[in-house]
């Protein structure tokens, strides 16, 4: 067994080290020194500011106002959705409705429409309905494209929770609320976690439907202004915009090692 | 230091000009109060630069600027052909001059301007020269956002290091290339990135052959297919398979710019991106780098041709602040706002009475009023959208080497053919 | 551990049914109201997601029968854009494309994906690894495309380092050709998206009950067969929403492709997302872009009945 472990250890060793050289190449040279920059990326150290280099970004990007709308975008947005997709993965699953297949294939339909489709119609509904540049507007967005597959992922997941489960429930009486938070809800953590996580990492990282549905600095998320930070008209150094976009993936870095506890169960989760 | 300098300079005598037009304008702005007028471009940074031209609004007119700024071109465009249909959007915003302003000229997106320009020209606030790539019919539609030329960007100092000086004609040029290449750095920058940039060296070469031909191929006269043509796309194949461009992933901007032209490659670009050399890149115009028109191939050409750029800054026809909007644009031409575009853009701008600042703008502006040099329109706006966007698909495949000049012309040939019917059948003429 | 087997499989068939049945007459007078609830448990979702998704695909239908272009008023024209589409000569090399990514996004991500996740889930210090394959796709979408875009430039880091190890013909321009470019991206892409794999994967393996597995241990059963006989049937639905997930993206390709080469050269290396982009966003006519949206996602919505049908044939009631 002991060998097996070091066979593994080894795999994922050599794994890691491929899939680890990118971000490598990324700190390399976000950190570089800007004044001896000449825009060639390279895997040795060329100077290490990284105080520097963040103190710029900040200040050269203005990414607060960006920063706080997203968290707003991708907790409530990302918690919402989940939710929802859950409870109506819960009604499928455990509370047999009629026409079951054609509700869940109206649910998850939106993940089988490309994305772009939805741009410019969006943008004319929104103009019509004063949603246009508002908060609540891209959040119903958001919520609205990321349940398909957070619907998806508890659907299928909760399918895995053994009948026993459920019967035992039924036969005690209990009725579907109760059902739903003392029985699915627990058994689906890991499941709505990674959901949450997944739904949460796409809104943070959505730059087309902000740049479209919205145009203040205040309702605006993150990537709008992320974006903004190359170009052919932009002269801000690479260094300084790696490092910007370092900042503005931290929070879901974060969130993911926060969040490894919901998969740490490993081989030891029963039903 | 040396830029706040200047910033002072050009400051007092705008002031001065100021301080009479607000003696003047005060009885009638009094009862105005500051109005904000929202402004989409998708010029990625120039927010900074807006911003100072909201300061110079506010002490004109009483009128401030919301910039919007638009990462992605093409999403941009779309948006404000959703903005022009529904009226949600802008009250400004910037765009394209010549064949790029037909569709919103004719759709409805702008508000027709001509009692600005009409005001502008009589005030001799911008040339009548510059109004007609911003005419659709007899009606204008956008002020012009800074008029740039396209030269040839080249170190100064390494062509005094590598014994090199301008090239006058032709075959100066092509020695100048064939020694920078012996040098082991690439001669002259070449991009298909975006597939645009594959236009740059197709407008040149053909303006440098003879500019009658490039005005006559871009407004259908001639085919792509006229022997004319093609031989100008042999004369472009011969300096590709000679490897004097870069590669065709080769950005030419911002800090990669700097890069290139501290290697001593020289660079046909915009003046747009001057401050890419001078802010960014720290280099002295005029001492480490300067610019140069592009020499005829054709030595029986008397005058000399250079490709000019105006952007567009239009008022959305359907915006609430409409009358506020022209009042902005008719401001944005007056010499204050002007000279505070002129300082924060480092390019040239349309009021003729503002003194150019940069030094490498000044002695090419100067170089180009003394020897009469013809001014010539981009090919991005010489034509109808869908031709020149698949033309620089072809012209970028071109490039690559994925297609022979016989091949690159013979589908440009048929694509012209159908854009220019499918553009006719669409708006007559 | 066939015993174990055989007996959760038990609670499975079709003899557990009566027992369900039976109490489901036993509540069928409360039918009509259990019904409304089932229902209201789902509304929230199903207005969200009707929010945003009916007036655009009521709209995509409709332009898809007009003659529509930049700001002019849309015409009818019937299905003339789609007969326009099939004649398309560009129709063969997306759709070729799409095959190439579809099948590229099942083998690589979702095969080492698999592969990562089950050795990862055994071993100490699985969260780090974990962590480690997930950061790529943490990153925003500007640092990855720099981040590529400078390895595979021509005078990128993957030129260089070949240059400095002697393997000088091998250096290409990796994202300026096909059909090395739609490569490029692929690897791009396993990189960015395996992570997510990882993950899902994971969240099926830890469901599988301890015991099973110890029993099939104690049987001796060795790694090869513990995963095929054990894991692999009990990952059915975490496996259902991964291939399902992984085939409505990679038809959809558009992204990576629209940034790194633009669908060049002369629109080889675009896909169907691309071509209707292109044909939309770019060239405005949007009658035409979207007939090819239609197309699309009647593709899509084809390819996911049809892989979800297959994978859950064997499921009765539910």
């Amino acid at each position: 067994m002991k060998k097996n472990s070091l066979f593994k250890h080894i795999v994922l060793v050599i794994l890691s080290l491929i899939w680890l050289s990118p971000i490598y190449l990324l700190i390399v040279n976000a950190f570089a020194d800007v004044s001896i920059w000449n825009a060639n990326f390279d895997w040795h150290l060329k100077g290490w500011e990284p105080v520097a280099n963040f103190k710029q970004a900040w200040k050269v990007a203005d990414l607060a106002p960006g920063l706080k709308s997203n968290l707003f975008y991708g907790i409530v947005g990302s918690g919402l959705s989940v939710f929802f997709a859950s409870l109506a993965a819960f009604s499928i699953v455990a509370l047999n409705p009629k026409n079951k297949s054609l509700w869940f294939w109206v649910i998850y339909g939106v993940n089988l429409v490309p994305y772009q489709m939805l741009l410019l119609p969006l943008f004319e509904s929104f103009a019509s309905t004063g949603l246009y540049d508002t908060r609540w507007g891209l959040l119903l967005v958001y919520v609205g494209i990321a349940i398909p597959f957070a619907f998806f992922l508890s659907r299928n997941h909760m399918l895995s929770i053994s009948r026993e489960v459920v019967e035992a429930s039924q036969l005690d009486g209990a009725n579907k609320i109760q059902t739903y938070f003392k029985i699915f809800l627990p058994l689906s953590w890991s499941a709505l976690g990674a959901a949450f996580l997944f739904q949460f990492t796409w809104i943070w990282n959505d730059l087309v439907f902000g740049m479209t549905l919205t145009t203040s600095a205040e309702v605006r998320p993150l990537m709008s202004t992320i974006a903004t930070l190359v170009g052919q008209y932009q002269n801000i150094k690479m260094p300084i915009v790696l490092c910007a976009t370092l900042i503005a993936s931290l929070p879901t870095a974060f969130l993911y090692i926060v969040g490894q506890r919901l998969f740490v169960a490993g081989l030891k989760a029963g039903s | 230091m040396k830029l706040a300098k200047k910033k002072v300079a050009v400051m007092t005598a705008a002031s001065l000009v100021l301080s009479s037009a607000v003696v003047v304008g005060a009885v009638s702005s009094a009862n105005a109060a500051t109005k904000v007028l929202n402004f989409y471009h998708d010029k990625n940074g120039w927010d900074t630069r807006f911003n100072e031209v909201s300061v110079g609004l506010k002490d004109g007119i009483g009128v401030t600027l919301k910039p919007s700024t638009y990462a992605d071109t093409t999403l941009y465009q779309n948006t404000l052909n959703q903005a022009a249909k529904t009226g949600k959007g802008p009250d400004l915003l910037t765009w394209w001059s010549g064949y790029r302003m037909v569709d919103g000229a004719k759709g409805g997106m702008f508000a027709d301007i001509s009692d600005v320009w009409k005001d502008a020209i009589a005030k001799g606030d911008v040339s009548k020269d510059l109004q007609k790539q911003f005419m659709v019919g007899t009606k204008t539609y956008a002020i012009p956002n800074g008029v740039s030329f396209w030269p040839m960007f080249y170190n100064k100092k390494k062509f005094a290091e590598w014994g090199l000086t301008v090239p006058k004609t032709w075959a100066e040029f092509e020695a100048v290339c064939a020694s920078i290449k012996a040098k082991g750095v690439s001669p002259l920058t070449a991009s298909v990135d975006g597939a645009w940039p594959a236009f740059i060296w197709f407008e040149q070469l053909l303006i440098s052959q003879d500019p009658q031909l490039y005005l006559d191929l871009t407004s259908n006269k001639i085919k792509y297919t006229d022997p004319k043509v093609v031989a100008v796309f042999d004369i472009w194949k011969k300096m590709i398979d000679k490897g004097w461009f870069t590669a065709g992933d080769t950005s030419f901007f911002g800090d990669e710019a700097v890069k290139l032209m501290n290697k001593g490659t020289m660079i046909p670009v915009g003046t747009w991106n001057n401050s890419a050399f001078s802010v960014t890149g720290g280099l002295v115009g005029g001492k480490d780098y300067d610019a140069f028109v592009i020499p005829n191939i054709n030595p029986a050409l008397t005058t000399q041709s250079i490709i000019v750029e105006a952007g567009a800054i239009g008022a959305l026809a359907k915006g609430k602040n409409l009358a506020t909007a022209k009042k902005a644009l008719r401001e944005w031409l007056k010499f204050p706002v002007q000279a505070i575009w002129a300082d924060a853009s480092g390019d040239g701008v349309p009021n003729p009475k503002v003194p150019v600042a940069d030094p490498v703008i000044k002695s090419l502006s100067k170089y180009v009023a003394t020897n009469k040099v013809n001014l010539i329109q981009r090919y991005w706006e010489s034509g109808p959208v869908p031709l020149i966007e698949g033309g620089c698909v072809i012209l970028s495949a071109f490039m690559l080497g994925t297609k022979t000049a016989k091949q690159a012309t013979d589908e440009l040939a048929a694509l012209s053919d159908k854009e220019w019917a499918a553009w006719t059948t669409k708006y007559g003429k | 551990m066939s015993n174990i087997v055989k007996s959760s499989n038990r609670l499975r068939t079709k003899s557990s049914q009566p027992i369900w049945l039976k109490m489901k007459k036993d509540f069928s007078s409360k039918k009509r109201k259990e019904g409304i609830t089932s229902y209201l448990f789902f509304l929230p979702a199903i207005l969200a997601v009707l929010a945003v998704l009916l007036y655009p695909v009521g709209k995509t239908i409709y332009l898809s029968l007009t003659d529509s272009e930049g700001l002019l008023p849309p015409v009818f024209i019937g299905l003339r854009n789609y007969q326009n589409f099939v004649h398309d000569p560009v129709l063969k090399s997306t759709l070729i494309n799409v095959l190439i990514w579809t099948v590229a996004t099942l083998v690589l991500p979702v095969l080492i994906g698999l592969i990562i996740a089950n050795i990862v889930s055994g071993v100490t210090g699985s969260a780090v690894y974990r962590m480690i394959f997930l950061l790529p796709y943490v990153l925003s979408g500007v640092a990855v495309g720099a981040l590529w875009f400078n390895i595979f430039e021509t005078e990128g880091l993957l030129n260089n380092f070949l240059r400095l190890a002697g393997m000088e013909g091998f250096v290409n321009s990796w994202l300026l050709y096909y059909p090395q470019n739609t490569l490029s991206m692929i690897i791009a892409t396993t990189w960015a998206s395996t992570g997510l794999v990882v993950v899902l994967f994971t969240v099926g393996i830890q469901n599988i009950p301890l015991q099973t597995v110890e029993a099939a241990t104690i049987d001796g059963a060795n790694s090869w067969q513990l995963f095929w006989k054990i894991i692999w049937p009990q990952l059915k639905y975490i496996r259902a929403v991964v291939i399902g997930t992984a085939l409505a993206n990679s038809l959809r390709t558009f992204d990576i492709v629209w940034v790194m080469t633009g669908g060049g050269p002369s629109r080889t290396s675009e896909t169907l997302a691309v071509t209707m982009y292109r044909e939309s966003f770019l060239l405005n006519r949007y009658g035409y872009g979207s007939a090819i949206a239609v197309f699309l996602m009647l593709l899509v919505v084809s390819v996911s009945v049809l892989s979800l049908r297959g994978g859950l044939k064997k499921e009765a009631t539910l």
